[in-house]
């Protein structure tokens, strides 16, 4: 039973976190049509920017942690800039390709970069809050909790903002139908940058959550994209609420895996699964097949 | 052949009964420069003795062949195929495996490593073929995935874990050793003229115009009477081929393999030289190759900035370039000539030169 509620905990708090992140993947594939295999450099960035902020400034956690977001999303807006923006409506270019590839050029910059900078070891960034309490006779940290909590309240949040107010509603609009939405006056090119911006929020937060779990290094953004992918397509790409489900699915897939057969494992079971849900359910298990979409 | 494309059967009605390549594009092969670069190339060795350089050339020409493959699928086919690195591990792996394990003599893995490469396409061009870009991009990356994580956490010995498949012999071990290297490097040499060959040939065919086509309207091309599912595999499949052949050779240069040849990273540095080159066409590909392969001399002096530089690098130049430097000289060399045939027209009222446009079609850079 002990191992059974810490496998339960773990699960749901890995998947808040990766439906975090995942999410900013979703919602950029969504508005712009294009996977951002950068997403997974914005976690790594928000992990160190919190871990500069602690370590070197000397700052609380909870004050590092709208920096790192805010950080996170300047590199979202820098991304758009620079590997996104040049490349709409240039002709003979195959947008979504092209920006694919500039995408996961920026990651490995990204990537590259903080290894020049901050050398190859893992820092640490410490939980929110310490402590922990005894649940059914294990042990569970505060933290989970305040994982689940943020990660409950940004959601609620992004579901306020994508259907109440008008900027979320632009984003549902270029995601829906591009020309329709210029039509009716939307900027798209702002669209744009708001949704990268808002997914390079998402993943910075997403970011200063997992550090505590799985440290900060350079090469944590590759391993990180690599969940997010998974995820996203077992939702499907462009369904925020199927991207919530399948990360939770992941998160018990992959700590259930890790306790009952081995770390090494979870990996190569998650990407067999998605061999197999490609191969069966190509559009993924709550993917929409028409335009509609997030 | 030609009746089973209906775009090349138009045009040879056109032409009245035969195919003429330029009504669709298709540039003439300019032989005698071509036959010049590849005799100077196969001369190196001969004034050449650094043993170095020559093991450089032959690095540039095994990833010639690997990008040429790539390209055929990525940029001529337009398949999003991001797992062909793992084909080029299977072909090593395939090879070394045959030599190793199973005692056959290299002139005999190299095949088999092929066609490994080959065989595994089909796992994953067969669902591939039902999915849509970015998921067919997944598909195969997580497929490379999976394959390097089976590898690392293999614990038999049968492919080496994650230190690597060794011991394997050369081909041509019974020669001494500058001589073998030699062998080799012409061997390469004649492989890699062979893959650019094969390529030309096969897209100034009625197959490349069939790619051509299922790549920018696969819905038209369908309606056209193209199948997907023909030219998707039989297109991805030469890919592989070619994939596979550039794993046996570089095992059988470096005698080793590891799953690290499939990594991320290797991934951005093979993109990098197909998309310097230009995506999409002939020259592209090898054009980008030696530029990254001569970049990467002076950059390994400085480690960690290595792929900081390259990174950045083919950011600016997609960026101001999305198609590559291939295209942007072709560019040049046409400008040059009009303006050469004008000086030679002393005193005649040049006609204004044709303005190459920029944002041409897509179809005319594909020639270069």
């Amino acid at each position: 039973v002990e191992l059974f509620t810490q496998a339960v905990v773990s699960a749901l708090t890995l998947g808040a976190i990766y439906a975090l992140m995942t999410v900013g993947l979703t919602l950029v594939y969504g508005a712009l049509r294009t996977l951002n295999m950068a997403q997974g450099a914005y976690v790594m960035i928000a992990g160190y920017a919190a871990w500069i902020c602690v370590a070197h400034l000397g700052l609380n956690v909870w004050i590092a942690l709208p920096i790192a977001i805010l950080v996170a999303a300047a590199f979202g807006i820098l991304t758009e800039l620079v590997s996104v923006g040049p490349f709409v409506g240039r002709k003979g270019v195959d947008f979504a390709l092209t920006a694919y590839i500039a995408t996961l050029m920026v990651a490995t910059v990204f990537s590259s970069g903080a290894l020049l900078l901050f050398g190859p070891f893992a820092k640490s960034v410490p939980n929110l809050v310490g402590g922990n309490f005894t649940l059914l006779s294990s042990t569970v940290t505060w933290q989970s909790v305040v994982v689940l909590g943020i990660a409950l309240v940004s959601f609620l949040a992004l579901n306020w903002f994508l259907n109440s107010t008008r900027h979320g509603l632009s984003v549902q609009a270029v995601a829906q139908q591009l020309d329709a939405a210029r039509l009716a006056g939307v900027q798209v090119r702002t669209v744009y940058l708001l949704t990268m911006a808002l997914a390079g929020a998402l993943a910075g937060l997403a970011g200063v959550l997992l550090a505590p779990i799985y440290f900060v290094s350079p090469t944590s953004g590759g391993l990180v994209i690599l969940k997010a992918i998974i995820v996203a397509i077992l939702a499907g790409l462009g369904s925020v609420a199927g991207t919530i489900w399948a990360a939770l699915l992941v998160g018990v897939v992959e700590s259930f895996v890790s306790v009952y057969i081995g770390v090494g494992w979870s990996l190569p079971v998650l990407f067999a699964i998605i061999f197999g849900v490609l191969v069966l359910r190509p559009t993924g298990l709550f993917g929409k097949r028409q335009e509609e979409r997030l | 052949v030609t009746a089973e494309s209906p775009t090349a059967r138009s045009s040879a009605e056109v032409a009245g009964g035969r195919v003429d390549g330029r009504l669709i594009g298709w540039s003439k092969l300019p032989l005698l420069p071509v036959a010049v670069v590849v005799v100077l190339v196969a001369l190196v060795p001969v004034f050449i003795t650094s043993s170095y350089l020559i093991d450089v050339l032959i690095l540039i020409l095994i990833y010639a062949i690997l990008n040429q493959g790539w390209n055929l699928a990525l940029g001529m086919l337009g398949a999003w195929n991001f797992g062909q690195l793992a084909l080029y591990a299977i072909g090593g792996y395939g090879a070394g495996i045959a030599c190793v394990h199973l005692g056959l003599s290299p002139w005999l893995g190299l095949p088999i490593g092929v066609i490994a490469a080959a065989v595994a396409n089909l796992i994953i061009a067969i669902p591939s073929m039902r999915l849509r870009g970015v998921y067919v991009a997944i598909l195969t990356f997580s497929f490379a995935e999976v394959l390097s994580l089976v590898i690392v956490l293999d614990k038999t010995g049968f492919t080496g874990g994650s230190f690597g498949l060794s011991g394997v012999p050369g081909l041509f071990d019974g020669y001494s050793s500058q001589t073998s290297q030699r062998l080799f490097f012409w061997l390469c040499l004649a492989l890699c003229v062979g893959t650019a060959l094969l390529i030309r040939l096969l897209m100034n065919s009625p197959y490349g115009v069939a790619f051509h086509a299922l790549r920018d309207s696969t819905r038209y091309a369908a309606s056209l009477g193209i199948s997907m599912r023909t030219y998707y595999i039989l297109g991805t499949t030469i890919a592989a081929a070619l994939a596979g052949l550039a794993g046996a050779l570089y095992i059988f240069q470096y005698s080793t393999i590891a799953p690290g040849v499939m990594g991320m990273d290797q991934i951005a540095l093979f993109l990098f030289m197909i998309m310097i080159g230009g995506l999409g066409t002939f020259t592209g590909p090898i054009l980008g190759t030696f530029v990254y392969v001569v970049l990467n001399q002076y950059l390994t002096n400085y480690g960690n900035w290595q792929l900081f530089a390259l990174g950045t690098i083919v950011l600016i130049v997609v960026v101001v370039q999305p198609r590559g430097l291939v295209p942007l000289l072709s560019r040049i060399l046409s400008r040059a000539r009009v303006w050469v045939n004008e000086d030679q027209r002393t005193g005649s009222v040049a006609e204004p030169p044709p303005d190459p446009d920029p944002n041409a079609s897509r179809g005319k850079a594909d020639e270069c």
